[in-house]
């Protein structure tokens, strides 16, 4: 049972997280968990300052 | 309490990211690469107590309207009108770099001059009076090292005085612009100084400046605030136009740099600069550039370059690779021998370690590469490429300046779609800037390279860098293709003119390159453990709900049961069809069985009756779709789909080891589906960069549809192809 209920929450938080991340994608237009998005300098305006 | 506003200016490649870094401690990306500010950046530091907010600058060569770097640095200095401009000039290029400077003088903002660069100057035998220098234009030049952080703190006291007290007595010298410009230009200014025209942002000599050079921006605003003294202006322009057209065949605005070019040449002969060297020595720079950009040997050499950075990745990332998957194995059996059975148990084995686990198993051939790429930037040879490249991608409809969107985006394997896309802000043409961002999407970003070493590995290990370097040969001539198709039906419009600096080679620092690397390779960890994992946990959901119905559960009892009860049952043929008759083969078929049973497995089943057509199955169908996320999903789920499967001994193959053992897969269908990921839609957060740049969903929707439908048409080519001529089967 016990295993049942983490799970849920689990399940849960991903989804959760998922959503917030994808829309921050749509309202910002990039995503600052891309590998790449550090490195060009125009995805973040003074992010990394 | 308010910050003073100092900006950082100067042209590309100067040094202002590795200055802007030193002053304030941020770790922005450096390249040798003009280019790498495209937006502004900012930062703060507490000089002596004095608060300064410093702006760091696009990197351009003037002040002109042509291009967004120029726009972004104008727009920071008119509005924002920062206390000081730090402007970095480039020692060892004075007469280029000298020409903004002149323009800030223009726009009126007291200016410092950080002279960087000198090692380079002296290097190339270059003597610099600095005094003079400062003497001549009336304004402080510090001698910078911007790279060691030599000079900053000079650099910065001098501002920051500036910032706090004014330029006092320093002001820089007015250039004069002839005969033919000068009544004009005094008019002008006169006109605008009486009217207020945009004085509240320029000064009036700059608006007539800008006029005389028929700035579209200014005029447009100019028209917009003042129409009828904006037409007097033009006309002003026009009549002055005439004359030198008729008298020099020529323009104000090539007037106007001609006298800027001739200030800088006196300035510097009257004895600023000094070359110990004779005229016609060639640097280190150049002599390298004979073979480097040669005709011919030149795209040699750089095919040679990539194929030993990709044999360098896969060399040296095998024993590292085995290290983490045994390691990820390990952490499994761990779980299921701590942890009874059940479904917290199945989603952190098969959703957590298999999925995650099976993205970050090949983190180490992703640091190899990384640190290849950063080599080639800081060395200064991608300029090197770009220049070489600038013919090609002219024949194909694309622009110089495509090339290091592409780079960024993954030309090179590795980068990543996003800032590729935004990095196509540098080209000045629309139809040109569309035509890169709708092909970046065929670049080996990051992301792929997962599935690339997960298949080529499984596949292809005798041929591990031939296969890359044959993909990425492959990801740029379909880019350039569909390039030059777009550029001649939908996008038609001419190319324009491609102008790039080349910068000295340099040694990268083994600092440099461990810090570039390093920001990389965590980015990349970081999204496997954050976004990944999140996605991985939901397709594990959909691979394992809604569960086996109880009667499907009650016939795959029964069988073990008759097992149990003796070998009898074998001949009543009582076992699922395609088991071997064991205990465990049944646990697996029932475990396929739920699979195919689940929503994700509907779906794969479902897309089946296209995708057949490429030799996939439904596993890699389900695995595709997650790929839309971000295309490293599809090595999670197709993990995640194996390990549900997996039972016994079996537990701890690796899934390349599966796959290659698997009937259904063969290396014809590895490479179609390689293949298809290269091409298929981006991921979806590419998909909103691309509507967010193009300005229009409609360009991101044509991206999903286009790319989707290539890839299908390449896969069915590849795979049909290939079964008709006994290839890879």
């Amino acid at each position: 049972m016990w295993q049942t209920i983490a799970t849920l929450i689990l399940l849960v938080g991903a989804a959760v997280y998922v959503a917030r991340h994808f829309l921050k994608v749509y309202r910002t237009g990039n995503d600052s968990a891309c590998s790449g998005c550090s490195c060009s300098g125009s995805c973040k305006k003074g992010g990394d300052s | 309490m308010s910050n003073d506003l100092i900006a950082l200016a100067g042209n590309p490649n100067a040094g202002k990211t590795s200055l802007f870094n030193a002053i304030t401690g941020a770790r922005q990306h450096v390249a040798n690469y003009p280019g790498v500010t495209v937006e502004r950046k900012e930062g703060y530091y507490s000089h002596n107590g004095h608060d300064l907010h410093i702006v760091d600058l696009p990197g351009t060569y003037s002040l002109t309207a042509y291009s967004p770097e120029e726009l972004v640095a104008r727009e920071v200095l008119t509005t924002a009108q920062p206390r000081v401009v730090i402007n970095i000039v480039d020692a060892s290029n004075l007469d280029r770099n000298l020409y903004l400077t002149l323009q800030l003088f223009e726009l009126g903002i007291p200016v410092v001059i950080a002279l960087n660069m000198m090692d380079v100057a002296e290097g190339r035998g270059m003597e610099i009076d600095v005094v003079q220098l400062s003497q001549k234009l009336n304004v402080p030049v510090i001698p910078t090292i911007a790279r060691s952080g030599q000079g900053k703190e000079e650099l910065l006291t001098v501002a920051s005085r500036i910032a706090r007290e004014g330029a006092g007595s320093l002001s820089p010298p007015q250039i004069p612009y002839g005969p033919d410009i000068d009544p004009v230009l005094q008019e002008m200014e006169e006109k605008i100084s009486a009217a207020g025209l945009l004085t509240a942002f320029y000064p009036a000599r700059w608006t007539a400046l800008k006029f005389l050079e028929s700035d579209e921006e200014v005029v447009a605003r100019g028209r917009a605030t003042a129409p009828e003294l904006s037409a007097e202006l033009e006309k002003m322009v026009a009549k002055v136009s005439e004359h030198l057209r008729k008298t020099l065949d020529t323009y104000p605005e090539g007037i106007i740099a001609d006298y800027r070019y001739g200030f800088i040449a006196a300035l510097l002969k009257s004895g600023v600069l000094k070359q110990k060297h004779e005229a016609d020595r060639l640097y280190l720079s150049d002599r390298i550039d004979r073979v480097l950009t040669h005709r011919l040997a030149g795209p040699l050499v750089m095919c040679v370059l990539l194929y030993g950075l990709y044999y360098f990745a896969f060399t040296f990332s095998d024993i590292p690779v085995k290290w983490l998957q045994d390691g990820f194995a390990a952490l499994g059996g761990v779980i299921e021998s701590n942890l009874a059975p059940g479904l917290l148990r199945s989603l952190l084995v098969n959703g957590v370690i298999n999925g995650v686990g099976g993205i970050l198993g090949f983190v180490p051939i992703i640091i190899f590469i990384f640190l290849g790429i950063a080599f080639l930037e800081d060395s200064g040879y991608l300029a090197r490429a770009a220049f070489m490249l600038d013919r090609v991608f002219r024949t194909f409809g694309l622009h110089g300046n495509s090339f290091m969107a592409y780079i960024v985006g993954g030309g090179i394997a590795g980068g990543c779609g996003v800032p590729g896309v935004m990095a196509t802000r540098t080209l000045r043409s629309s139809n040109e800037r569309l035509a890169t961002m709708l092909t970046i999407g065929f670049m080996n970003c990051g992301a792929k390279l997962p599935v690339y070493a997960l298949l080529i590995g499984a596949f292809f290990a005798g041929n591990k860098p031939q296969m890359m370097m044959l993909l990425t040969l492959i990801s740029w001539s379909m880019a350039f293709l569909v390039a030059k198709f777009l550029r001649t039906t939908v996008l038609r419009g001419p190319n324009t003119p491609f102008l790039l600096e080349l910068p000295p080679y340099r040694l990268p620092t083994a600092r440099g390159l461990a810090i570039h690397t390093w920001e990389r390779s965590w980015l990349y960890v970081r999204k496997a453990g954050t976004v990944l994992l999140a996605v991985s946990i939901l397709f594990w959901a959909l691979m394992n709900f809604p569960r086996l119905p109880e009667s499907k559960k009650a016939a795959f009892d029964a069988q073990r049961r008759a097992l149990a009860a003796g070998p009898a049952w074998q001949v009543k043929g009582v076992v699922a069809k395609g088991t071997d008759g064991t205990a465990s083969a049944i646990d697996a078929e029932e475990a396929r069985e739920a699979l195919r049973y689940s929503v994700a497995g509907r779906m794969g089943t479902a897309l089946e009756h296209i995708t057949h057509l490429c030799g996939f199955d439904w596993r890699t169908n389900v695995a595709l779709v997650g790929g839309v996320a971000g295309k490293e999903i599809v090595v999670s789920v197709l993990s995640t789909a194996y390990s549900m499967g997996r039972t016994g001994d079996r537990k701890n193959i690796p899934l390349g080891a599966l796959l290659a053992a698997d009937p259904a897969w063969n290396p014809l269908v590895a490479f179609t589906l390689i293949i298809f990921t290269m091409l298929y839609v981006p991921c979806v957060v590419s998909v909103v960069c691309l509507a967010k740049e193009a300005g229009s969903w409609k360009w991101a929707l044509f991206s999903v549809v286009f790319n989707t439908t290539v890839a299908f048409v390449m896969a069915v080519l590849i795979y049909q192809g290939g079964r008709l001529l006994g290839i890879g089967i």
